[in-house]
């Protein structure tokens, strides 16, 4: 059928004179259903031009329809977003449905082992129904799933650390006029395109890394999960500082005026007393980062590994859901193929677990807010 | 012809006229009424002719997309039903 529809549109050429006559139908049709369409469309402006100019007289009230109409449209553009996330997801199911009717589920979740077959066709050769029938490709999530944990364990080990305390120097200790340079700063790093880290991550940090191992005696993958996390580390600092310094700075002041009072220490009055204010907004703040290491793409596709290892070592290299996901799906395959669609029920999981880390994240610092105000 | 006069880019074209051309006969038109009855219209003159465009506009945008979605489905479901009827009958 779709080669039908090519022919009609002439990207390709019938083979025999059958196809060629019912494609010549088809286009025909095509061509009537557009006059048609032109037709309608022309009718239909008429109706509505002399409808609402008929009704035009100094007593109707335009102004006021207009604005109704208006009011609509926004009304349709705050839906257009969500009903387009519902798409998503809804196509994300459809096919991971599909994926699970192929292979069980408890084979996805618990499986350990992760090796999705070439996506071919079965009848190409004798060889590859062989193979297809033979063989349903190991579609075991866990240890990809443990790559992408341990390289946003690392970022995460990375990002923390930095973020939280730059927050706190720009929200306690700085100046005015340093906080107006080290802020806006910061958050020009978080405006680098993820692909500019990417190979700073695989032409910089890995061979870095290596070369570090080489020295203190130990054997570094050049595809290590240290190099990936680290970059994507630095990448999510931005996001953590600025995240950070606003929840802090939303801490009362009359707080830190009481511990004050009471005769603490600038020291003693974050640790003790801001921070803890802070702290569920802190918790959201690095939720979220989590949920953007989880689900970043471009570093781990050229700085981390591709294949699937389990291993908590950060010296070796790792995959994760997304570089899975690029690999499966970059490419001519099959879109009916079980290798394709595990993508979808990859793509499933993690939106699963971003959308569970968000609301966690919102949970957290909404929370923060209600104890205050 | 052209790929830049297709038949359906004309339509487009003629849309986007009509919506305009409207637009100001709107306005003329409630401009020479306010006059002729002596009367003070109820919005400013540019809010009629918005209103005759959207009436214009909204309804063909409107019909432009369903078509879309529905048309093609069944003319390729139409052809569809040609080609098995073609290969069930004895050649």
């Amino acid at each position: 059928m779709a080669q039908l529809v090519n022919i009609a549109a002439g990207y390709i050429k019938a083979p025999d004179a059958v196809m060629a006559a019912q494609a010549e139908l088809l286009r025909a049709a095509q061509a009537s259903a557009d006059r048609a369409r032109s037709l309608t469309l022309a009718a239909v402006m008429c109706v509505g031009f002399f409808y609402a100019f008929w009704r035009v007289s100094p007593e109707l009230r335009a102004r006021v329809l207009c604005e109704a109409f208006l009011r609509r449209l926004f009304f349709l553009s705050a839906v257009v977003a969500i009903l387009t996330t519902i798409g998503i997801v809804a196509s994300l199911l459809f096919e991971a449905v599909r994926f699970f009717r192929e292979i069980s589920l408890f084979d996805f979740f618990f499986g350990t082992h992760w090796s999705p077959m070439t996506a071919l066709r079965p009848g190409d050769t004798a060889a590859a129904d062989e193979f297809v029938a033979g063989s349903s490709g190991s579609f075991g999530m866990v240890p990809v799933m443990a790559g992408t944990l341990l390289v946003a364990v690392i970022a995460m080990a990375v990002a923390v650390p930095i973020g939280l305390f730059s927050a706190i120097y720009t929200s306690e200790f700085a100046s005015r006029r340093v906080r107006n340079i080290v802020k806006p700063t910061l958050e020009v790093l978080a405006g680098v395109p993820t692909v500019v880290y990417g190979f700073f991550a695989a032409l910089t940090a890995a061979p870095f890394f290596r070369d570090l191992g080489l020295v203190v005696g130990l054997d570094v993958s050049s595809q290590s999960a240290l190099a990936a996390g680290g970059v994507m580390g630095i990448m999510i600092i931005p996001f953590i500082s600025s995240l950070s310094d606003d929840v802090i700075t939303a801490v009362p002041q009359s707080l830190r005026d009481g511990a004050y009072g009471l005769g603490s220490t600038r020291g003693e009055t974050i640790i003790r007393v801001v921070l803890p204010a802070a702290f569920p907004g802190l918790v959201g703040a690095f939720l979220l980062a989590i949920s953007r290491a989880i689900g970043e793409t471009m570093i781990v596709v050229m700085a981390a590994g591709v294949a699937a290892n389990m291993t908590i070592n950060p010296l070796e290299s790792v995959t994760t859901v997304t570089v899975q996901i690029v690999m499966l799906l970059t490419g001519d395959n099959e879109f009916d193929s079980v290798k394709t669609l595990s993508a979808f029920a990859l793509g499933m999981t993690l939106f699963v677990i971003t959308l569970l880390l968000n609301v966690a994240a919102l949970t957290a610092s909404r929370r923060l807010g209600q104890r205050y105000e | 012809m052209s790929d830049f006069l297709s038949p359906n880019f004309l339509v487009f074209a003629a849309t986007i006229v009509a919506a305009f051309l409207s637009f100001y006969l709107a306005t003329g038109r409630v401009r020479k009424q306010a006059i002729a009855s002596q009367t003070k219209s109820h919005s400013l003159n540019q809010y009629y002719g918005f209103y005759v465009s959207l009436w214009v506009l909204v309804p063909a945008i409107l019909l432009a997309l369903i078509w879309m979605f529905a048309a093609d489905p069944m003319l390729t479901s139409a052809a569809k039903a040609r080609m098995e009827c073609r290969l069930s009958e004895p050649t």
